[in-house]
């Protein structure tokens, strides 16, 4: 028999998978479609712009990975579910917010500043390490974000 | 750790030595020319047209070369070296042979031109006749006779239907065609007293008026021939294509040309920044300080009668830079270039950056497995696929960054996701000494890079500044982070408290004269103390970037556990998965890990210190693109 906590606990880690996720999809999304604009005028820069497209997928590892950490500790990995209160439920909803919701923000504008960076290096192609500084900037929020949701996830003892 | 010198040369040479002196030039590779001012720095016309005749026969084998491309031979791979070259073949005189193939290859190019438009109108020939098959006379006897009249033409199917049955039993022929969609082809002959009714009932049908394209014998015939022609120019195309195949065996030839033309291009471009007058040249230009005494030695040997000037920059002008460093730095250097290279009177931070570039990478990759693999294979891959100098310096910095990979990958205890041993650092369970280590790593870093900016003052012999700009910040943040412990806390106050006074009183030092105005720019520099804190919080992505890669890994090696428990076939997939995936969050890490540790360089590193604004030494050079260079 499954409890409302242990429902709550897969919530927490579906929502971190699933928001951050969606963020890297539109991020990465944005980037590809410049990527592509930008390759044809420029084929040669191609490979500098593969760099770009991917900065913004990380955001989805780390909701992907919070998700992770959730089953390991609720043993749902293990195939094993340990017992989940009510409350533990709704502090691991509560541990995701950050990983999933400024995941989601930053991989889309990082996907935005991806893309203008592209158009930055099609035009100078000696650009590129600027481009890729300027696209990491919005990263850390993400890490820092990671960070919390970490930190709060394996406060809660089960 | 340097910025090399730089000197500043004149020669002063004959106009008919300028030629072998610039060829001389290229061969050694370490003069960057400057262009000439004033009223001689003209382009001597002889030269003009050259460069003019050069760039033509550049795009012609350019454009050849890439027509050719599919053509060729040898298949291109990542992971092949380029084929060598001679510094004799780059600076081949006679390309006519290469001209030669190029205009081989215009006229296959025209010819499949014409036969392509040949046999576009085969086709439209046939696209015209297809509704007039069955037609079973040539187009030429449909005419009116003497009581008849002649219609062709198209008209909707069911109208056309109802128009044969009503004229059924009346001097009229109608004979249907083809059907295209609802619309039917058809012929009509019909007595001249009744053609003005027929065509009133065409018309009122929808009728629209269509010939058989004219020509000899029957439409069937006629598309016969049109096929029997198109099949034939395909014929002389495929023979055309197979010599154009032929001419793919001549792409390295063109390769090489294109790189001679190219090497002919920089040279004349040389001679046109050089000023001149009727007989003689002056050509100035930059030479690292250690290369130049022998180089000029070596111009007076060769060209009697040249004059050699060598002298250091003077105040205003602005030497390029060139980085170098010893060979275990100097990989470093892309980092350092990929940012800004720094001014030429700044310091050359590769060597300092060096250590904690790697240090970094390693933290953030964090999976020993991983570092090995690098360490190892790296440098095999740079035997095997010959790099260019930028590409090689990229794989040394990972392969460099392997190493520290498995240092802390040992200390995290984390090889391909698994952890057999004993840990030092356990992030996923007990994070708070990780994280204390790389707020540590990050103090040190920034702290680095004050004391580098102090170095800058000094060597300027501006004590002040450095009292005032890094010494103040020093005392005030170390200050701030005694206060943490109880036994310095009275220390670390006091400390705090004299270096935020220095801050306060003269950070605006250079703004105003006037004392209030100076406080407040003091005020306002101290905020930049929440600058600082952001600062060492970035260094937070050390942890988690290598909290990402080990669970990631440690997730892999979970799947691949319940694979392996499911029999024979379970284990053959598992073991592809463990490869796949194992690579796949290397690689992705690897890429995460190189960006973020210049990140950390660049913006808070770089941030404390780094005077950037120096241009890149180009040398007059050879520079092919698809060869490498035989020494």
């Amino acid at each position: 028999m499954l409890s409302i906590g242990q429902i709550l606990a897969f919530t927490a880690a579906a929502l971190a998978t699933f928001i951050a996720g969606a963020g890297s999809a539109k991020g990465v999304g944005i980037a590809g479609q410049t990527s592509a604009g930008v390759s044809t005028e420029n084929p040669e820069v191609n490979s500098k712009l593969m760099v770009l497209q991917i900065l913004p997928g990380t955001q989805g590892i780390y909701g992907f990975l919070i998700g992770v950490i959730i089953l390991v500790n609720t043993g749902a990995l293990g195939g094993d579910l340990k017992a989940v209160d009510l409350f533990q439920g709704l502090m691991l909803v509560a541990a995701v917010i950050p990983v999933a919701m400024v995941g989601f923000l930053s991989a889309s504008h990082q996907g935005k500043v991806a893309a203008a960076g592209m158009l930055m290096v099609g035009q100078h192609p000696d650009m590129s390490g600027k481009a890729i500084t300027m696209t990491v900037m919005v990263e850390t929020y993400a890490v820092l974000a990671l960070l919390a949701s970490f930190l709060m996830v394996n406060a809660v003892k089960l | 750790m340097a910025i090399l010198d730089m000197q500043r040369m004149d020669v002063l040479l004959m106009k008919r030595d300028q030629s072998a002196l610039v060829k001389l030039l290229q061969q050694t590779g370490c003069v960057q020319l400057l262009p000439a001012q004033g009223t001689e720095a003209q382009v001597e016309e002889g030269i003009a047209q050259e460069l003019a005749q050069v760039g033509e026969q550049l795009s012609r084998i350019r454009w050849a070369i890439g027509r050719l491309s599919r053509f060729d031979p040898v298949k291109q791979s990542m992971f092949k070296p380029l084929p060598q070259a001679s510094r004799a073949q780059l600076e081949a005189e006679d390309l006519s042979a290469a001209m030669d193939t190029v205009s081989r290859l215009e006229q296959l190019e025209q010819q499949l031109g014409e036969l392509r438009g040949e046999q576009t109108r085969f086709d439209q020939t046939g696209e015209q006749l297809r509704p007039w098959l069955q037609l079973g006379l040539p187009s030429g006897n449909l005419r009116a006779t003497q009581f008849t009249r002649v219609f062709t033409g198209q008209a909707p199917t069911r109208g056309l239907n109802q128009l044969v049955e009503k004229w059924q039993g009346r001097p009229a022929i109608i004979s249907l065609l083809g059907t295209e969609r609802d619309t039917t082809y058809f012929y009509a002959v019909v007595h001249l007293s009744q053609a003005d009714e027929f065509l009133d009932n065409l018309r009122a049908i929808g009728y629209q008026h269509a010939a058989p394209p004219p020509g000899e014998g029957t439409p069937q015939e006629q598309l016969e021939q049109a096929q029997r022609g198109s099949a034939n120019v395909q014929q002389r195309m495929d023979r055309l294509l197979a010599d154009m195949a032929q001419l793919g065996h001549q792409l390295h030839e063109l390769r090489l040309a294109y790189e001679a033309l190219n090497a002919r291009q920089a040279r004349l471009e040389a001679k046109a920044q050089m000023a001149h007058t009727g007989s003689v040249a002056l050509m100035s230009g930059w030479v690292p300080k250690h290369t130049a005494s022998a180089l000029a030695d070596e111009i007076g040997k060769r060209f009697p009668g040249t004059q050699v000037a060598l002298r250091d920059p003077v105040e205003g002008e602005e030497p390029p830079v060139l980085l170098h460093n010893p060979a275990l730095v100097r990989p470093y250097e892309a980092v350092v270039s990929g940012f800004a290279l720094p001014a030429p009177d700044a310091l050359d931070p590769t060597a300092v950056m060096m250590p904690f570039f790697a240090c970094f990478f390693g933290m953030m990759v964090s999976d020993a497995g991983y570092g090995l693999m690098m360490a190892l294979l790296v440098p095999l891959m740079i035997k095997i696929m010959q790099p260019s100098a930028a590409g090689r310096k990229i794989f040394w910095i990972i392969a460099s960054g392997g190493l520290a990979t498995v240092l802390w990958g040992a200390l995290y205890n984390t090889w391909f996701g698994f952890g057999p041993w004993p840990t030092v650092f356990d992030p996923v369970n007990d994070s708070l000494p990780v994280m204390a280590v790389c707020i540590g790593l990050g103090a040190l870093h920034l702290f680095t890079g004050l004391t580098l900016g102090a170095v800058q003052n000094i060597r300027r012999g501006d004590y002040l500044s450095a009292v005032f700009d890094q010494l103040s910040w020093a005392m005030l943040v170390i200050g701030l982070g005694l206060l943490a412990l109880p036994q310095t806390a009275e220390f670390g106050k006091w400390l705090a408290i004299a270096g935020a006074a220095i801050v306060l009183v003269t950070a605006g030092r250079d703004k105003s004269n006037n004392p209030i105005k100076r406080l407040v720019s003091g005020l306002g520099a101290l905020y930049g103390v929440t600058g600082w804190i952001s600062d060492l919080l970035s260094y937070m992505r050390l942890f988690g970037m290598g909290l990402a890669t080990g669970v990631i890994g440690m997730v892999i090696n979970q799947l691949v556990g319940m694979l392996m428990g499911s029999g024979f076939i379970g284990m053959a997939i598992g073991a592809v998965v463990f490869v796949g995936a194992h690579l796949f969050n290397a690689a992705i890490n690897i890429l995460g890990a190189y960006v973020h540790a210049c990140r950390l360089q660049y913006i808070e590193f770089f941030g404390k210190f780094y005077e950037e604004g120096g241009k890149p030494f180009k040398p007059l050079r050879l520079m092919p693109r698809y060869v490498r260079i035989q020494e």
